[in-house]
């Protein structure tokens, strides 16, 4: 089977049925692919109101990062033609998204996007747009789909670790609070649980992809201080992320304000300006010392 | 086959891609905004002929959508917290049962004595690539329920909870039938 498929390439290839196509509009055809069809799972199209909400609440940090990919694809190579390889995985990559698109979960699109990362990554030819391309495309897949995936096996432990980081220095300051687990008790009846959406993981992984789109934007190399930087913006994150759970966790009314109020809207903003900031701060060129 | 022709076939590709997907998004969201888990464990429990007991804590408070019911061979009410797959419950499970109470999880055709995370998400993924074929009998929600039970509780008669994710049980339920179809099929 697969030396048909390979013979009718080979066919197609020989006989100009791809004739002029170039890797570069191949990849980027596959990119747009992929990306059209991760975005209809990133919003709610139920209704317009679900829409706008859905708009609202996105990571805008996935979206960058689709941009980055497709800059990076678009500003490699217009001249290399697409070989007999390129043409089976397009091929396949391609007609995969198709079949995917039944199965209305992300997963699907995410190990696709993982497979396009990986051969960007190792058959780009010394091309570096296209390896900056494959690295901001597996950082994604990464938020997409292997860190949920991770996530859902070790939600119990992840939430006992953000936990811990909270319980220490929350109950030294209130001495009231009672931790246990993941759950702290206030002395006036006020007690939260950790649950899912609380976990930092997310905004680590967030972390990760921001730092990964920023530096592949400003550049196609990859530095030693991007691990310096990557690394700052997670612990950043973690950092915030603790000092929410704290806050939820000190009154019913801070509760109320960073949980359903206004303050949800600030941390969020304020999680999303620190993050950008670490990662521009590091993507930046180094100053020379005279 | 020119280069205008890929170009096409590549768009026809993209737009199909596109608009399966949106149906198929659609009909997802559709099936999990019906799906209502207490009224789902509240109906098995009835179907049982076991009476419902009020629940004291009210929204928004995570506890509020714990259901307890009364067996006729139980001193103390039992009681069942639906929860995410790989959401931890241990936490809330300490505050609405006895440590020595006896626990038991359920998840569309599976149970177990302890929250078999893997396991679930298995039976999940089975059941979502059965149901793109139509050949899945329950919506693969990630909702699974955790059955609590007084110590020396020793129930007569097991309650099969498998009706609370089957799709028959539940369109009879939106279209306001008794469900008692969806049992006799199962049971």
């Amino acid at each position: 089977m697969s030396n048909q498929s390979a013979a009718g390439v080979e066919l197609l290839t020989s006989t100009g049925a791809v004739k002029g196509l170039v890797r570069r509009e191949a990849f980027l055809w596959l990119a747009i692919g992929l990306f059209a069809n991760q975005a209809l799972q990133l919003v709610d199209t139920q209704s317009l109101q679900a829409f706008a909400d859905s708009l609202a609440n996105q990571n805008y940090v996935v979206w960058l990062a689709f941009y980055a990919v497709i800059r990076r694809l678009y500003l490699s190579d217009g001249a290399a033609r697409a070989s007999r390889f390129d043409v089976v995985l397009v091929s396949t990559i391609g007609v995969a998204i198709l079949l995917s698109s039944f199965l209305p979960y992300r997963v699907a699109i995410g190990l696709l996007a993982t497979a396009m990362a990986g051969y960007l990554l190792i058959n780009h030819d010394g091309d570096r747009n296209l390896k900056a391309a494959g690295a901001v495309l597996l950082a994604l897949s990464g938020q997409l789909v292997w860190g949920p995936m991770l996530f859902q096996f070790f939600t119990p432990e992840l939430l006992r670790a953000d936990a811990a980081i909270v319980g220490t220095p929350l109950t030294s300051l209130r001495p009231d609070i009672v931790w246990t687990g993941t759950s702290f008790l206030g002395a006036d009846g006020h007690a939260i649980a950790l649950i899912g959406a609380c976990s930092s993981f997310n905004n680590v992984s967030t972390a990760v992809l921001t730092c990964v789109t920023i530096a592949m934007l400003t550049r196609t190399e990859w530095m030693r201080r991007d691990l310096a930087t990557i690394a700052i913006a997670c612990v950043a994150m973690v950092v915030i992320n603790a000092v929410r759970i704290g806050l939820l966790a000190w009154s019913v009314s801070s509760y109320r304000f960073w949980h359903e109020g206004a303050g949800v809207h600030i941390l969020g903003i304020g999680e999303t300006l620190v993050v950008l900031l670490i990662a521009w701060q590091g993507a930046a060129a180094p100053r020379r010392v005279p | 086959m020119n280069k205008a022709l890929v170009r096409g076939l590549c768009l026809l590709v993209l737009l199909a891609s596109v608009v399966i997907r949106f149906q198929a998004n659609q009909a997802r969201l559709a099936m999990m905004a019906d799906f209502d888990v207490g009224a789902a464990v509240t109906d098995v429990i009835r179907q049982h002929g076991y009476a419902l007991r009020e629940n004291p804590v009210k929204p928004p408070s995570l506890l509020a959508g714990v259901i307890y019911f009364q067996r006729p061979e139980c001193q103390q009410a039992s009681l069942v917290l639906p929860h995410f797959i790989n959401e931890e419950t241990q936490t809330l499970l300490t505050r609405v049962a006895s440590p020595q109470a006896t626990r038991r999880f359920y998840y569309l055709d599976g149970s177990w004595s302890y929250q078999a995370r893997v396991a679930m998400f298995l039976e999940w993924a089975r059941f979502s690539v059965l149901d793109i074929f139509g050949a899945s009998h329950y919506i693969p929600v990630k909702t699974a329920i955790v059955l609590a039970e007084a110590p020396g509780c020793h129930p007569v008669t097991p309650i099969d909870w498998r009706p609370v994710w089957e799709k028959h049980r539940h369109r009879s339920a939106v279209t306001g039938g008794s469900g008692d179809g969806a049992m006799e099929a199962e049971t």
